[in-house]
């Protein structure tokens, strides 16, 4: 039943959230199209705008006409800041580490704001009177037609910026060839930092201007800036495009959301760009010609300091611990979080480590593993081997899938995982039959050792911890085995080789395509029976569990930890699970900021890790026949994107 | 001795660029052609068509009889098509032994690496390392290789792959007097060992003392063709 009378409305209001999407986009816009990265973290700058407008005009009782005077040049400057300080270090080490950094200053942003703030709600009333105004039949919050207005205004500005000053055509210059760009006199150091202030400026404009319509919270800009960056990417940062998508984009939703879809129209700027990534690859970048190993940036593949044989001894040494001993249940619990995630970890970093395709979709992969074997026993039988072998198959089903569609994605494969993310995620929230939508899924049951087709229970043994526990490190212990022969049979060879030079690998006949699009489906397999054994410990799931905070939680963990061995992920997890839980008490957030900052420098300066770090320390110590001393392979290339300017 | 690969009106173009114009040629089995002729005239766009980096615009290849046209790069490997690239690629993680070992990915090879070669020098692996002189390279990291050795190396992973027809990149740019010598010698030997090779070169006395017969490219075009 289609109610055609409230379509004014809807078009309206269609075109509103086309005004506030196309300020956004056309921020990440700019500064893609001067430095080649996705700044996601403009969606804090978002955030802050937002909160601002609450502090100043709602608390301190500015005038709200006024604010913006002190807020656009605060979140301009913050932008400078990041591109400058951050950005410009990281770039050097290859797009992914950039995207990393990104991720990691979107949360440490929004973290902030939630510590500052708390995690409630805001309001902010907006300061037009009448608040609605009737045109004929239409009622239209008087608010949403300022933010029209602005952005049109603001819209202007920039065309007009980008078309007819010199900064601007310095901008469009850079954008085009940044090494041809400074031959011609253009500085790119200036450029790039007036790109990356204009861009925080109109962010937080954009969050300033939306506060009063929408409750404020500390993770609002996320979808938003992560649809920015979609529609940016599929119009090619082309202004108009932009625009003029980012308009379309918005109608859309307005009109699909009211008429059929619901909250599955926030789908559609990401369906789009996968679309269009299928079509035409380069929409996320532009095309790599030569290796692309290159482009992953610096990473250093570190064996353990300790040889392989007395490092499972010892690990089985230590994990056996609180079986045998009557320890706290805290500890208990702690192992077996800290277990489950060191799977979900390994998984990553056979993607990462050993293939050297930095993913953020490994969350989502742990995310479908847990739902299904959730589902599964819900419905048929609570049988472990039906638990982990359903997460594991529909999980690496999926992941082959994904991967199909990724590889076609080049260097711009880790952006393409984090919009694959953003799709499952939107996609748990809305298939609720599965997954019980956004009150999430509660119930699940307890695992046990049967048979699934007859029913038969032979041991329920699961329903206290320290099995459980066990059950967990036993299965890690398989995992890793697995991994560790996999890694070094000709599978593992094969991936080595595409790693160090697809080209290379291709012309010795490897099908570089089908082992990327292999490893990919093994490693989302993996992911699952970690969401598996995850799903039966804490029996309740939500969809916020499994999105791009999970899959960029991992990623930290792995770099920390160290990447290419195994156990760099174990530490991984362990270390940031043990220094979260001390710092929790202060602020749940509080662990989120720190890790993420620990990322930026750890990407920047100690590609190494813990594991890194381990080993320089145990060398020293140990007896020769105890460490490996094969040398690490520190790819710590810079390709043509190092040609910064100093 | 046969005709092994045949190349009929070959064309390739980028956006209104044309690489290659309608290209015809043989290879004859067991010889050595030298591709030559300046910078940007197609030879590695033809090079990139004949191993399958690059689809043909127009035209096929056929290859022992069969049209390959369609076929995907691994596919041609196994046949028995091997390209190297310009500038010594190899990969750099890895060590030279395990570069070697990769280069025998296809099938084939894989069982035929590790059988003795007869006369006492170990696995097919060992023969190569030792023929190019990587002997007691073996266990290095291909990066700390000097250049004149990493294209040793280049072309160890390229023999590993067990070719019947190799096409070189540029094998000898950059090489010293001394090095050069010893890559020449190598190429005549898998040749009189029955390897087919068309080596783009610019050293034009290196191809001299290698070839059977030349080829000349301009433009896209085969102007010299061989006869």
């Amino acid at each position: 039943m289609i109610a055609w009378s409230v379509l004014p409305e809807f078009l309206l209001d269609g075109v509103f959230l086309g005004s506030y999407y196309g300020l956004l986009a056309l921020g990440v816009a700019l500064i893609f199209g001067v430095l080649e990265i996705g700044d996601v973290a403009q969606g804090g700058l978002f955030t802050v705008g937002a909160y601002l407008a609450y502090s100043l005009a709602g608390e301190s009782g500015f005038n709200y006409f006024i604010a913006p005077l002190l807020v656009i040049p605060l979140t301009a400057g913050l932008s400078l800041a990041f591109g400058l300080l951050i950005y410009r270090r990281l770039r050097r080490h290859g797009i992914a580490p950039t995207f990393l950094g990104a991720v990691s200053l979107l949360l440490i942003v929004q973290s902030i704001v939630a510590m500052g703030y708390g995690e409630r709600a805001k309001t902010l009333s907006s300061p037009l009177s009448p608040t609605v105004l009737k045109l004929g039949t239409v009622s239209i919050y008087s608010h949403k037609l300022l933010v029209i207005f602005s952005a049109v205004l603001l819209a202007l500005l920039v065309w007009y910026l980008l078309r007819k000053t010199r900064w601007g055509k310095a901008i469009r210059a850079i954008s085009q060839n940044r090494e041809v760009a400074s031959l011609s006199g253009v500085n790119p150091l200036r450029t790039t930092g007036i790109a990356f202030a204009l861009s925080g400026a109109l962010a937080g404009f954009a969050g300033f201007i939306t506060a009063p319509v929408y409750t404020i919270t500390p993770f609002a800009g996320r979808l938003t800036v992560l649809k920015a960056f979609a529609i940016s990417r599929i119009a090619m940062g082309s202004v108009p495009a932009v625009l003029g998508l980012s308009l379309l984009v918005g109608l859309a939703e307005s009109l699909t959301s009211a008429y059929f879809l619901g909250e599955l129209s926030n789908l559609i700027p990401f369906l789009l760009l996968i679309a269009v990534t299928l079509v035409h690859p380069g929409v996320l970048g532009p095309e790599e010609r030569h290796s692309i190993r290159r482009a992953w940036g610096s990473f250093i593949r570190i064996e353990s300091p300790i040889k392989a044989r007395y490092l499972w001894v010892l690990a089985a040494g230590v994990l056996i611990i609180p079986v045998l001993v009557s320890l706290p249940s805290y500890f208990l619990h702690l192992g077996i979080v800290i277990g489950t995630t060191a799977i979900g970890v390994s998984s990553l970093d056979l993607l990462y480590g050993c293939a050297g395709l930095p993913s953020l979709a490994q969350g989502a992969f742990f995310g479908i593993g847990a739902y299904t074997s959730a589902v599964l026993t819900m419905n048929i039988s609570n049988s472990v081997f039906l638990a982990l072998a359903g997460g594991a198959a529909v999980a690496g089903m999926i992941g082959l899938l994904v991967g199909l569609i990724g590889i076609r994605t080049g260097r711009h494969w880790t952006s393409f995982t984090f919009i694959s993310t953003i799709i499952f995620t939107i996609s748990f929230i809305n298939f609720e039959v599965f997954t019980g939508g956004p009150s999430g899924l509660s119930g699940v049951p307890h695992l046990s050792l049967g048979i699934p087709v007859t029913n038969r229970i032979l041991l329920n043994p699961f329903l206290n911890k320290k099995a459980y526990y066990l059950l967990v490190v036993l299965v890690l212990f398989c995992l890793l085995g697995l991994k560790r022969l996999a890694v070094k049979s000709w599978f593992g060879r094969s991936i080595k080789a595409i790693r160090e030079d697809e080209g290379l690998a291709r012309s010795v006949g490897i099908p570089s395509g089908r082992y990327k699009v292999a490893v990919f489906g093994l490693s989302a397999a993996v992911a699952g029976i970690g969401g598996s054994l995850y799903a039966h410990y804490v029996t309740y799931l939500h969809p916020d569990l499994f999105n791009f905070v999970k899959s960029f939680r991992f990623l930290m963990m792995n770099r920390i930890g160290g990447l290419g061995n195994l156990i760099g992920p174990v530490l991984g997890s362990g270390f940031v699970r043990i220094i979260e839980e001390f710092t929790r008490p202060l602020s749940s957030y509080l662990g989120q900021v720190i890790f993420s900052g620990i990322l930026i420098l750890t990407l920047i300066y100690f590609p190494g890790g813990v594991v890194g770090f381990l080993k320089k320390l145990l060398g020293r110590f140990l007896p020769e026949k105890f460490v490996n001393t094969g040398e690490d392979m520190a790819v710590m290339e810079s390709s043509r994107l190092e040609d910064m300017d100093e | 001795m046969g005709k092994i690969a045949r190349l009929e009106n070959l064309n390739k173009h980028f956006d209104g660029l044309r690489a290659v114009k309608e290209v015809d040629m043989t290879i004859e089995r067991g010889s050595v052609t030298g591709l030559v002729g300046p910078n940007g005239a197609g030879k590695t766009t033809l090079f990139n068509l004949i191993s399958g980096f690059l689809p043909p615009s127009t035209g096929s290849i056929y290859f022992e009889g069969r049209e390959i046209t369609d076929w995907s790069v691994s596919r041609r490997v196994k046949a028995g098509i091997t390209r190297t690239f310009q500038g010594s690629r190899v990969f750099s993680g890895l060590s030279v032994r395990e570069n070697v070992v990769t280069g025998t990915y296809s099938a084939k090879n894989r069982e035929a690496s590790e059988e003795p070669v007869g006369d006492g020098i170990g696995s097919r692996i060992d023969w190569i390392l030792k023929v190019t002189k990587l002997r007691k390279y073996e266990e290095f990291l291909a990066r700390h290789l000097s250049y004149g050795y990493k294209r040793r190396l280049e072309l160890a992973i390229a023999i590993a792959t067990n070719p019947k027809l190799l096409l070189l990149d540029e094998p000898f740019s950059g090489t010293n007097t001394f090095d050069l010598q010893e890559l020449t010698g190598l190429i005549k030997l898998l040749s009189h060992k029955g390897l087919t090779v068309v080596l783009v070169e610019h050293d034009l006395g290196s191809v001299a003392s290698l070839a059977d017969n030349l080829v000349h490219m301009d433009g896209g075009k085969v102007t010299i063709p061989n006869e």
